[in-house]
Formats: structure tokens, sequence, C-alpha cells
């Protein structure tokens, strides 16, 4: 690790954030589970489907544009909720993906969502369609869907670029119950305009902890939170240092605060 | 004034307003409206960086890395900070290599923007500058770590399949010391990667070129120093050909964007006076 | 057939515009034009990238490697990324998964790194003089040295009231029935609002820039309407 031999405080930092969540983690794999409050935008999750329900039209679901990582993952076990929830009121959905290997994944994930909620046989082999690998050719795409299968409830959950907007812009013009959730900074904001729900950011973590209960998942939520409490704490520490130095100069206390400053600093 | 015409205010035809603001953006096309420009303060850092690694000496044997991650979808804003980029990059004489990991980007990057430019100021490819070529995005990670350490190894070809290690420009380039600045002009966010993975200590400077959507939130990394300049879209493109004292497409429509820019506040405003006059307006009918 | 003509149906530049035209079509109705170039789309973008990844990565990196360089031990890239196929089985799933568990294995490896490199500047720029609630002296000499004393306070304390609204916001452990700790979050999202607000107007310029890039290019490059 490049920054170890000259911070080593920064790696024992790491390694103290690391054992905090694997603690959490750790601890409510072992039965304490952990409380998380509810996200206000879940709520409209059953509500968008029911609506899409009698409105007799399908559901479409989007897990972003990256491949198959973290928050792809997170996304999948969201519509994993979704789809029972779709496969509970006998509706049917659509997935659009840009990756192959989500793809695969994507089918297996609606396939057992399907079985849990008793209708495996709602499930048909189209229902999760790989577009194409480019950005734009996939907004295209899914804009085309969106308006062809006058699809009623949207939603769009994942890593998103620049095409969100067209997905939340189309949706709402064919009049598209829309639900987004996003751990792109730049692109919430488009979110929010166009869509009806939105989960910002961390949100999207915890609303898919919460929904799927996993153990793991909701001990990590649970660990990052006190993780956040420890770096505030050091921004504090470092931004109150940092204002008593200005008016103390000279003497012990001084030395202790610049003796911290000039320690807890990244070289 | 009634209610109708605030509710009117608020639901105008969506036609008429891409009408209108077609109109705006070619009609300043068309009719050249010289506006001044005072270039930003990420754009002028960014510029004397640049200038800070050509004036130093040591950097005489030394690349700069261009990271293209655009394609033709973000060519609006991306290729002419390229352009801007590369003249710059020319006419300090710099050495550099251009690397993508986007499929489109190393044919648009080559064709539109360095041939061109090298014709125009003499520069002479394997001498002065080296294109690695495309690679994968699913190496992304693999690549930037590579070249930390071991540049020819990580690379090993260029883009026309010559072993880089037979170019001039190559000849005293093996690790990262040996890279005078990093520039990333990109749509996504591939910065996390060169600051996380092959940046140490803010060195060598790291200098981002994204489009405008992603800037404000790499705000706080040119407050803590971690980016050193920052050309936001085709405005700090505008810039960059202002302190350039070039003109390409990013002075040219700097008129055209500001009238858009006058347009859409100008329906905000109407959206919303709209909007809280019939809530004020219901409001009184309730009561 | 006139110079103009010639360059008007130039096969590139004509479906260039063509394309344009028929994409942007959409914001007035759903039309067949746009539904053919939107096909037309689809298929290239995924015919383009089927080709490039042969020419540019398979047959160089993989192909000659193995067929011109002698390096035979590629060849075994071909099992291992066949395993990702296992996922399609119920039967052949375990050899997927232990694929892409060497993915996030590798992944999560670098992000300790990454994480370090990225955010530790950040949260140690804290400790620098310029974040401190109280102001240096003034410059001597400084015509607006009350200004400048003012707003440094100013920011400070936004940039730390700010931080700390934001943190409370996004807590999930910790019930926000407490007033104090919901007002704070509140406000936090308030300015999480705000923020998203200037994202939206920087977005408004990307989104601009390529429109007026697609004009310039139909009324410059095709119609040659426009002096460059």
């Amino acid at each position: 690790m490049q920054h170890a031999s000259e911070n080593w405080w920064v790696s024992g930092l790491v390694v103290l954030l690391s054992l905090i969540i694997i603690g959490k983690v750790l601890s409510a794999q072992r039965g304490r589970v952990p409380f998380i409050r509810r996200i206000p935008g879940l709520n409209a999750i059953d509500e968008a489907v029911g609506r899409a329900t009698e409105m007799g039209r399908p559901v479409m679901m989007v897990p972003g544009i990256s491949g198959l990582d973290v928050v792809t993952l997170q996304a999948l076990s969201i519509f994993s909720y979704v789809a029972r929830a779709v496969a509970r009121f006998g509706n049917k959905s659509i997935m659009a993906t840009i990756d192959p290997i989500v793809t695969g994944v994507a089918e297996e994930t609606l396939r057992d969502a399907y079985a849990d909620a008793g209708r495996p046989e709602l499930f048909e082999e189209g229902d999760v369609r790989y577009l194409t690998g480019q950005q734009f050719a996939f907004a295209t795409g899914v804009a085309g869907i969106l308006i062809r299968e006058k699809v009623a409830a949207s939603f769009l959950f994942g890593a998103f670029y620049a095409e969100s907007l067209i997905f939340a812009e189309v949706g709402q013009q064919v009049g598209a119950i829309q639900v987004a959730g996003t751990t792109q900074t730049n692109q919430i904001p488009f979110l929010i305009a166009a869509c009806d729900y939105v989960v910002i950011g961390d949100e999207f973590y915890a609303a898919s902890a919460y929904l799927s209960r996993d153990p793991t998942l909701l001990g990590s939520i649970v660990g990052q939170d006190y993780c956040k409490l420890l770096l505030l704490g050091i921004i504090l520490i470092g931004i109150i240092s940092t204002s008593l130095l200005t008016l103390i100069h000279g003497g012990p206390v001084a030395h202790l605060l610049h003796t911290l400053v000039d320690f807890l600093k990244v070289k | 004034m009634n209610s109708t015409l605030w509710n009117r205010l608020q639901t105008i035809d969506r036609r008429i307003i891409y009408a209108v603001l077609l109109l705006f953006i070619i009609i300043p096309l068309f009719i050249d409206i010289p506006l001044p420009t005072y270039p930003s303060k990420q754009s002028q850092d960014f510029y004397d960086t640049l200038e800070k690694v050509a004036a130093d000496k040591g950097n005489a044997n030394k690349i700069v890395i261009v990271n293209g991650m655009w394609s033709p979808s973000t060519r609006g804003e991306n290729q002419w900070q390229a352009e801007a980029l590369i003249t710059h990059l020319m006419q300090k004489h710099l050495h550099f290599a251009t690397l993508t990991f986007d499929t489109q980007n190393d044919t648009v990057m080559q064709t539109s923007v360095v041939e061109p430019l090298a014709k125009k100021y003499g520069y002479v490819y394997g001498r002065d500058y080296v294109n690695w070529g495309y690679r994968p995005n699913a190496v992304y990670v693999i690549t930037i770590k590579g070249l930390v350490t071991n540049i020819p190894g990580t690379i090993k070809k260029d883009a026309h399949g010559t072993p880089i290690t037979s170019f001039a420009v190559m000849k005293n380039v093996k690790t990262r010391s040996d890279v005078a600045a990093v520039v990333d002009i990109t749509p996504v966010e591939s910065t996390e990667t060169w600051l996380g993975l092959f940046e140490q200590n803010n060195s060598p400077p790291y200098l981002f070129a994204p489009t405008a959507v992603m800037a404000p939130t790499y705000y706080p990394y040119l407050d803590s120093g971690q980016i050193q300049g920052m050309l936001t879209g085709i405005k700090g493109a505008g810039d960059y050909e202002g302190l350039l004292h070039t003109k390409s497409f990013g002075s040219r429509i700097a008129s055209a964007l500001s009238l858009v820019y006058a347009l859409i506040i100008l329906l905000v405003i109407i959206g919303n006076v709209g909007h809280f006059a019939t809530r004020a307006a219901k409001r009184r009918e309730a009561s | 057939m006139t110079e103009y003509l010639k360059h008007l149906l130039d096969p590139v530049l004509l479906f260039g515009a063509l394309g344009t035209i028929a994409i942007l079509s959409l914001v007035f109705k759903e039309n067949r034009f746009y539904r053919l170039f939107e096909h037309i789309f689809l298929g290239l973008a995924l015919g383009y990238d089927l080709e490039l990844t042969w020419t540019t990565v398979l047959k160089p990196q993989f192909w000659d490697a193995m067929v011109h360089d002698g390096q035979w031990a590629w060849i075994m890239a071909v099992p291992v990324g066949l395993m990702f196929y296992g996922v399609y089985t119920q039967r052949f799933a375990w050899m997927s998964r232990l694929v892409f568990g060497i993915f996030f294995g590798l992944a999560a490896g670098t992000a300790f790194q990454d994480f370090s490199a990225r955010f530790m500047p950040q949260v140690t720029r804290s400790f620098a003089p310029n974040k401190s609630l109280i102001p240096p002296p003034p410059t001597p000499g400084d015509p607006h040295a009350l200004l400048h004393q003012v707003s440094f306070v100013l920011n400070n304390f936004l940039f730390l009231g700010i931080v700390v609204c934001v943190l409370v916001y996004f807590l999930f452990a910790f019930e926000q029935k407490n007033r104090a700790v919901l007002r704070t979050a509140q406000l936090g999202r308030w300015v999480l609002m705000f923020s998203f607000g200037a994202i939206f107007g920087s977005t408004i310029m990307t989104r601009m820039a390529l429109l007026i890039d697609r004009m310039y290019f139909i009324f410059h490059d095709w119609l040659r309407l426009v002096k460059g």
C-alpha cells in the first residue's frame, strides 16, 4: 500500500474502520440483527407496483449501466423485492441491461423472486433484455421500450450517468410513476426533477439492506454509521486544533496541538 | 391576472419550449455575438500547472499521459478540451502519450485532434508523442496500477502493435517518476482510480477535464489539492482557448451558451411564478 | 451534380445528419423514423463493440501473442473465461462464483488503497490553517481586510456545519426522533438539495453544449450554412 510506510496512522485508521464494519457484520450474522430506520422512498415501491397493476401495464426496471459491481448487485437486491411484489400482483415486469454478465445474474434474480412469490410461471425469458453495451444506444433502447410497452411504473436503481435524464424524462412523458435510486451524486438532481421518489446516495445501500434484511448488509450499514461518526470526530478535532493554534502561541498546549496536527496530516 | 394564466405558465407545451430553445441555439451560430470571457480559477490553474511542467527542465525526457475516456457522445465538450490541451502540449514541446479505455475514443482522438494538430505543429509520431491505444474497461484498474512501477511492461505495444520501447519518446519512461503530468479527459468517474492508485502526494500533477455535469462533485478534490486544475466542460475549453490565444469551438459557442442559459433562467422563473401564484390563488379560493 | 449537392449527399454526413434529426424527433413525438434509427444505432453499437473487441484486444493481445509470439500460456484464459458462463446453469454456477469471487477480491483489495489515497487527504485537509474557525491576523495593507476575515470565518463555519448536518442525515442506525437530530438531518437534506441544484445547473451546461455541437454538425458540417 503506497501510503502505509509514510502515513502509518492512515493505515491504522483504515484497519480500525474495517474492524468496526467486520465486527458489526459478524454480530449481525450471529443473530443480533441491528436496527435500521425505514427509508421514506421505499413506501413508493409498493404504491408504484400496485398502480401499474391497476392500469394493467408492465413495470420496468433498469439496474444502471455499470457492470457487475457492488452498486449493481445492490440494485438487483432491490429489484428482487420489486419482482416479488410484481409477481404477487400477477403483473409483468421488464428489465433492460447493458452488461451481458449482469443479464445472466438478473435473470436468475428475477426467476428466483417470481418463484419465491409462488408465481414461477409468470417469468418469461424475454423479461430480461440485453440491449447493447453502448451508453446512449442503451438509453435510446430503454426510451423505446418505455414508450412502446406503455410502462406504468419505472424503477431506476444503480449506477447511472448522462443517460439517466433520458430514462426519467421519457418515463414521465408516458405517465409512468418513477422511483429511482443512485449513488452517482451528479445524476441525483435529474432523477429528483423527473422522478416521483428518489433514494439519495447512501440511502441506496440502506434501502437494499432494509428490503433484503440480509444480516451482512444490515451489519455493514450500521458499521459504516460508526465509521462516519469516527471520521466526523477526526474532522472536528482537526478544525478545533487548528482554530486553537491560531489563538494560542507558545507553551505546552500549543506544542501538543502542533504535534497532533503534524502527526495527523497526510504526507 | 387570473389563475388560468398561471396554469398556462406552468404547462407551456414542451414542443414550444424545445422550438424556442433550438432557435436560441441556432441563431448565434449564424450571427457572431462576441462576449467577453473571464477564465475561471480552475481553468487558470490547469493552464498554469502545464506551464510550470513545461518550464521545469527536469521534465524534458518525461511524458504527459493524456487519458481519454470520452467518445463522440460527449464530443461537444471533451473533444474541444482535448484539442486545446494537445495544442498547449505541442506549443510547449511537451512529449505526451495518449491512452484510452473507450472503444471509440482512439479513432476520434487521433483523427480529429492529434493528427491534424501534429501536422500543424510539426510533431512526429514516435519522437514527440505516442499512442498507447485502447485497453478494455475491464483492465482499467490493473493498467493504472501497472503504470506506477512498470510502464513499458504494462503498455507493451502501441495502438499499431509496435513495441513501445522502440520509440524515442519512450526511451527514458519506465515508472511513475518519469511522468510529468496526467491529464484525464472524461465523461465518467475515472478520476478516483488515478487518484487512488497512481498519484502519490499529489505527484505527478493530475489535471482533470470532465464534462460540466461532473465538475461540482470534484470541487472537494480541487480544494484538497489532489486535482491541480480543472476544465469545466465547454466553458473550460473556451477559457483554455482564450488563455492559449486560439479560437475554436469552445470560444465560438460562448454566445449561444449564454443565450440558452438566459432562456432557461427565464423559463425557471416563469414556471415558479406560475406555481406559487396558482398555490396562492387556490388558498384564496379555499378561504 | 453540383459540388454542394454531392457534399450534402455524402453518405457519412447524410447518415449522421439524418440520425441526429431522427433521434431528436422523439422530443416531439414517437415515430417510425426514430424507431428505425434507434434500432440501427443499437445494432451498430453492438457490431462495432464486437469488431473492436476482436481487432484491438483479442487478436493483438491474445491470438497474436499465442500464435506469433509463442505465449501459449494465454490459452488458460479460455477455460477461465468459459467459467463465467456457468452462471446460466445450476450445475456449473459454482464455477462462475469462483471467477466473480476473484474479481470481487481484487476490487476489495484495491479499495483499501483507493480509500486512503482518495478520501484521507480530504479528511486531513481539516487540519490545514485555512480551515480554522478563528481567522489569522489580517495581511498588512489589505484594503478588504475585514471582508476577508468575515468570509474566512463564515466559510469555515459553513463547511463544518454542513459536514455535520449531511453526515447526520445519512445516519441509519439511529432513529431520528430527537428534535435536535431531526432538525439537523432536515437541514442536511436542504443543504443537499442546494448542492443538487448547483449540479443541475452544471449539467445543463453539458446538455446544451452537446446539443449545440449537434446543431453545429448539422448547420456547419452538413448544410454548410454556418461559417466555421
